[in-house]
């Protein structure tokens, strides 16, 4: 395969018409009195975009050299991409609906670089037998490891997930928040249907659809027949029910572990492992690169020593020091402070205009002229409640090689990280926490989808300041290794 | 060779506080403009009665101009930065302190950003652009500027001349 040119498959020209199409079409409908001239106008679009498509086919190539990918782009102006084996942090191949129909499968190609994290370096669509040999020739030169195309089909996942797993996972794996707007919009659908406002019950129910509905079907979907395992220090997941993703990376090319219990799923005790590598699901610009979906708690350490021994460690974790609920406190009441100031105007507005709503029940009347404070005051206990949980929840805690941090007040998580891979470490200290001697410490790393900032509690400032300092002397007592990273 | 060895932390000229006053000056017309625009639109009669919009748009201005004029001598006063042969050290702050580091061994690119105000007095912001994330040494004197961007490159590019030999 050394040398040899290739060019997409020639079904990327019709997948991206028929995507110009749809579009054109939507617009199309969506013009009242739309007239021939239009319509002529959008086949003229359509024409022309297809000319490109076809000239950008022609002119655009990818070859696999000895030492790295060359693409050549020549369309408007000449782009010439080269991408060394060594520089490569995941492959992934995805087959989409288009790709079954015409027996192909698209390859995505990234590298270490918070830049194009969120789009792959190079995407080529092949048939699904060349992607096969593809896939094993970077393997070898990439993992240096033998990959067959059979491995995929009967390998055997660390965890077997049953459809009820996936759903579960479709169900309590995304935000809380998210949860709790779905509720509120199902009891806004429910007083809808009961008052009659047809208007609020199709917009509420289309928020529904929307907001809740399509990302936890899409979950579901792309979760289905998830497997994962190691081979050597290669990792390889798939997944996917209508779409298949495949995705293969070194182990070494971890960035972050990170251990997430949304709200609903830690009264289920069960929590799911997230990996920060580049590349990992980017295609679907998804944030929370999975390792493992929901699994009981008490077996997490046992997939983690099948998957990534390598970020199992004894950490010496420090909760807060108690001076932390100073400065929690103070900003909390801030917070507070600036939200009581924003909604005293439609607290003086509904007390004066309560009257004219006409309503006949006495408590009803009182019940709206005392609603704004009502929401007022639930909001701000809600802020010291958060300030409180989040006092109680946060640790900190250094190790030899990587340093972790639990955060979150609804939705809990462990990360884990390699001093190795942060970029840059910040503290903060507002005038109560440097009163105390406290700060927070942010670290910034590369991520599945680009630059990721992960922030500690209120600790003791030396204590924090230790991260910088550990990054540094990894650095000048050579146990940084550069050719580890890639970045 | 790299030269650029800080034995203490450096301070920022004077101008950078005229610098920040022009800005704020800019953004305090537009923030008054929105206020008075949306007084406006609202009520299409400004002899109406004192209501309780503009009580809360007359807090709003006072606490943004006292801040206006606090805010660049705070900045100047605790603005201090350090670059050694191992990293960039940023301490600044004028309601949160924040101490930024960044390891020269993380940096990818180095750019120097001069906006109009800048201009004006001859200053420039240094970003230094990691993988993942960047951080900007702000109002620098031209010269100072160009020396630091030029040096840091020199370092990356020793950096990675040394990799590639160890290859």
């Amino acid at each position: 395969m050394n040398d040899q040119k290739f060019r997409n498959h020639p079904t990327v020209i019709i997948n991206n018409i028929v995507a110009v199409a749809v579009m054109l079409f939507i617009i199309c409908i969506s013009i009242p009195n739309i007239d021939l001239t239009m319509i002529s106008i959008f086949l003229l679009i359509l024409a022309l975009a297809t000319g490109i498509f076809i000239l950008a086919w022609r002119r655009t190539t990818i070859t696999f050299e000895k030492d790295q990918i060359v693409v050549e782009h020549n369309l408007i102006y000449m782009k010439r991409k080269t991408i060394p084996y060594a520089k490569i942090a995941s492959v992934n191949v995805v087959r989409n609906i288009f790709n079954r129909i015409f027996g192909t499968t698209t390859v995505n190609i990234n590298i270490n670089s918070s830049k194009n994290a969120a789009i792959p370096e190079a995407s080529f669509a092949f048939r699904s037998e060349l992607v096969n040999k593809i896939r094993s020739d970077l393997s070898s030169k990439i993992f240096e490891i033998e990959y067959t195309s059979e491995e995929d089909e009967n390998f055997e996942s660390v965890a077997i997930f049953t459809p009820k797993d996936v759903l579960i996972h479709g169900l309590l794996a995304t935000s809380t928040w998210q949860l709790i707007y779905t509720f509120i919009l199902l009891i806004y659908s429910v007083l809808s249907i009961v008052y009659g406002s047809a208007g609020g019950l199709i917009a509420a129910i289309s928020l529904l659809i929307i907001g809740e509905l399509i990302p936890v079907i899409s979950l579901i979907l792309k979760f289905y027949n998830f497997k994962v395992y190691r081979v050597g220090d290669n990792i390889r997941i798939q997944n996917g029910a209508i779409q298949t993703y495949r995705t293969s990376f070194d182990v070494s090319r971890i960035n972050a572990i990170r251990i997430r219990r949304p709200f609903f799923a830690r009264l289920l005790h069960k929590s799911c492992l997230e990996a920060e590598v580049v590349g990992i699901n980017a295609a679907a610009k998804d944030t929370k690169p999975t390792l493992c979906l929901l699994i009981d708690d008490d077996k997490m350490e046992g997939i983690m020593k099948q998957l990534v021994p390598e970020f199992l460690y004894e950490p010496n974790m420090t909760i807060q020091p108690k001076k932390a609920i100073f400065p929690l406190l103070s900003k909390t009441s801030i917070a507070a402070f600036v939200f009581l100031i924003i909604m005293a105007y439609p607290y003086y507005w509904m007390y004066t205009n309560a009257g004219n709503f006409n309503l006949t029940n006495n408590y009803a009347q009182v019940l709206v002229q005392y609603l704004p404070i009502i929401c007022t005051l639930i909001v701000i206990l809600a802020l010291y409640w958060g300030a409180l949980i989040s006092y109680k929840v946060r640790q900190f805690g250094l190790g030899i090689d990587m340093f972790t941090m639990i955060n979150g007040i609804l939705d809990r998580e462990t990360v884990t990280m390699q001093y190795d891979r942060i970029q840059i470490t910040k503290l903060s200290a507002s005038m109560m926490a440097k009163r105390f001697n406290l700060a927070r410490c942010t670290v910034s790393l590369l991520s599945s989808v680009g630059e990721k900032r992960i922030t500690s509690g209120y600790f003791y400032t030396e204590e924090l300041e230790e991260v910088g300092k550990i990054v540094l002397d990894r650095l000048s007592n050579g146990k940084y290794d550069y050719r580890k990273t890639t970045i | 060779m790299f030269i650029l060895i800080d034995d203490e932390y450096k301070k920022l000229n004077k101008k950078c506080m005229s610098a920040m006053y022009i800005v704020y000056a800019i953004e305090y017309v537009i923030l008054f403009l929105i206020l008075f625009g949306i007084r406006y639109i609202w009520t299409a009669d400004l002899k109406n009665n004192l209501s309780l919009y503009d009580i809360v748009s007359v807090v709003i201005l006072i606490i943004a101009l006292v801040y206006i004029i606090i805010a660049p001598i705070v900045f100047y006063r605790r603005y201090q930065y350090i670059i050694t042969p191992e990293k960039i050290d940023i301490r600044r702050g004028i309601i949160i302190i924040r101490r930024t580091m960044v390891p020269i061994e993380r940096l990818h690119q180095v750019e120097i950003i001069m906006g109009p105000v800048n201009n004006l007095f001859k200053l420039a912001d240094v970003e230094v652009i990691t993988a993942g994330g960047s951080a900007k040494i702000q109002f620098l004197e031209l010269p100072e500027a160009n020396r630091i961007a030029e040096e840091l490159n020199q370092q990356i590019n020793s950096i990675l001349k040394a990799r590639q030999n160890n290859e």
